[in-house]
């Protein structure tokens, strides 16, 4: 089956920062450090994330090694989640926790690191509302939200989009894996600035 | 797991909060330093350009104003008399050259490693172990009671944040691919390569300790990490200990 010009889910993992001890540490070390502050500068008890890097990225290699693609998937979006969420409680005093990016934030064309998580959150509502399928009249269902980013220029996920639009069944298969892959590959890198090494 | 600075110092706050922020890494910044007042002759060095060495400090009575500037590695080398008494380590990359650590060592006791400390790498019993020493950092750090790794030895186990190394806490440890699996009661292995040569130590979990109890058997983790922020260890949580056994079939 076409994986619409990405690399396999392995080949994806071992290029990317999730493959690489360094790059997990570092990333992992920061979301720690963001939410320690963000708790005590709360004045609330700073016990640390219990959903972390580290812990994610061994879930994503375990779920790729298994083939388990749905919840390699899943979890490159909670992991894109928990990357923004401890960055924007670290910013923002007022941040309450969720995958939320303002639209002040969408908006500014120049804003990369917004643009690489406005597509991860489309998959991640995607991925932990399985029920919302139905249109409110407001919001389009998550499924056409997720197409719709996907096929932003910016994004440049088009075809990927089209089949996926022909069958939303299909967020179970190894090409979403791979696309979640080198997407969080893709924030990753940036939020891990220029520390991590090129592979 | 590691502290901030206090709420209430704002200024600091601020400076803290922007040395460990994306824009910050993206910037290129490695070492932050917080001092008291503009560091005197600072301000013929600023560069317009890269400036990986970032100096902050309170901007008069309005606060929490922050003045920040910056200078080159080499800069700072140059002229060492920059970091004076009194000044705390915000950010410290390891990808530092070993001088700059040296440096703020001598001058402000600033520490990023425990004395002691052995480090190795986690590897869960059923995964393949390198006989190289692997080249990326080491993932695992142990802090044998007594000074040395030996059969039997019971260690506080050391994990790194932020380029610094920190007593890995009751409340931290299933935040771990490998302390989840020593909360399991499961063993693990720690490898290190001391000399060139291969060491495979068979690790478990025993019960962990209180601060007062960390500090007594363990007094490398009560000295604080100079200019550090933070204390080696929490006040708040008991210490992760395990036990250590060679395990020389596997080596």
């Amino acid at each position: 089956m076409s994986l619409f010009g990405l690399a396999k889910p392995p080949r994806a993992l071992a290029r990317s920062w999730l493959s690489d001890p360094d790059s997990v540490g570092a990333l992992d070390g920061t979301v720690r450090t963001w939410f320690a502050h963000a708790h005590s500068t709360r004045g609330v008890d700073a016990r640390p994330p219990p959903f972390t890097v580290d812990l994610f990225a061994e879930r994503i290699r375990r779920a790729v090694l298994y083939k388990q693609w749905f919840v390699a998937t899943t979890v490159c979006a909670l992991l894109g989640e928990l990357v923004w969420v401890a960055s924007d409680l670290f910013d923002n005093p007022r941040a309450k926790g969720v995958y939320n990016i303002p639209t002040k934030y969408t908006k500014r064309s120049g804003d990369e690191r917004s643009q690489l998580h406005f597509p991860l959150q489309a998959l991640r509502n995607v991925c932990v509302h399985p029920g919302l399928i139905l249109t409110d009249g407001v919001e389009p269902p998550a499924f056409e939200r997720l197409i719709a980013v996907m096929k932003t220029p910016s994004v440049g996920s088009a075809p990927l989009a089209e089949y996926l639009e022909q069958d939303w069944a299909r967020i179970h298969e190894r090409a979403l894996a791979a696309w979640a892959i080198w997407r969080i590959d893709l924030a990753g890198r940036l939020d891990l600035g220029e520390t991590m090494p090129r592979r | 797991m590691l502290e901030t600075p206090d709420p209430g110092d704002k200024p600091l706050v601020e400076f803290f909060r922007h040395a460990h922020s994306v824009q910050a890494a993206l910037e290129g910044w490695r070492l932050a330093l917080w001092c008291e007042r503009e560091p005197a002759a600072l301000d013929a060095l600023i560069e317009r350009g890269g400036r990986p060495v970032m100096f902050g400090w309170p901007s008069g009575p309005r606060r929490p104003f922050v003045r920040v500037a910056g200078i080159s590695v080499d800069q700072l080398l140059a002229h060492p008399a920059l970091i004076e008494p009194g000044q705390r380590v915000v950010l410290a990359r390891r990808e530092l050259p070993p001088e700059v650590f040296a440096l703020l060592r001598e001058q402000l006791g600033y520490e990023p490693d425990v004395v002691g400390q052995v480090l190795g790498w986690w590897y869960e019993l059923d995964e393949a172990i390198p006989t190289q020493r692997p080249r990326w950092r080491p993932t695992g750090g142990l802090l044998p009671e007594g000074g040395r790794l030996e059969d039997g030895v019971e260690c506080l186990v050391l994990v790194e944040v932020n380029d610094c190394r920190y007593v890995l806490s009751e409340r931290a440890l299933s935040t771990y691919t490998f302390g989840a699996t020593l909360a399991e009661g499961e063993e693990l292995r720690f490898v290190w390569y001391p000399d060139g040569q291969r060491q495979v130590w068979t690790v478990r979990a025993r019960e962990p300790i209180s601060p007062r109890e960390a500090a007594r058997r363990f007094p490398a983790v009560a000295e604080e990490a100079g200019a550090n922020l933070t204390p080696r260890a929490r006040a708040d949580a008991r210490s992760v200990v395990v036990r250590v056994a060679r395990d020389a079939a596997a080596e």
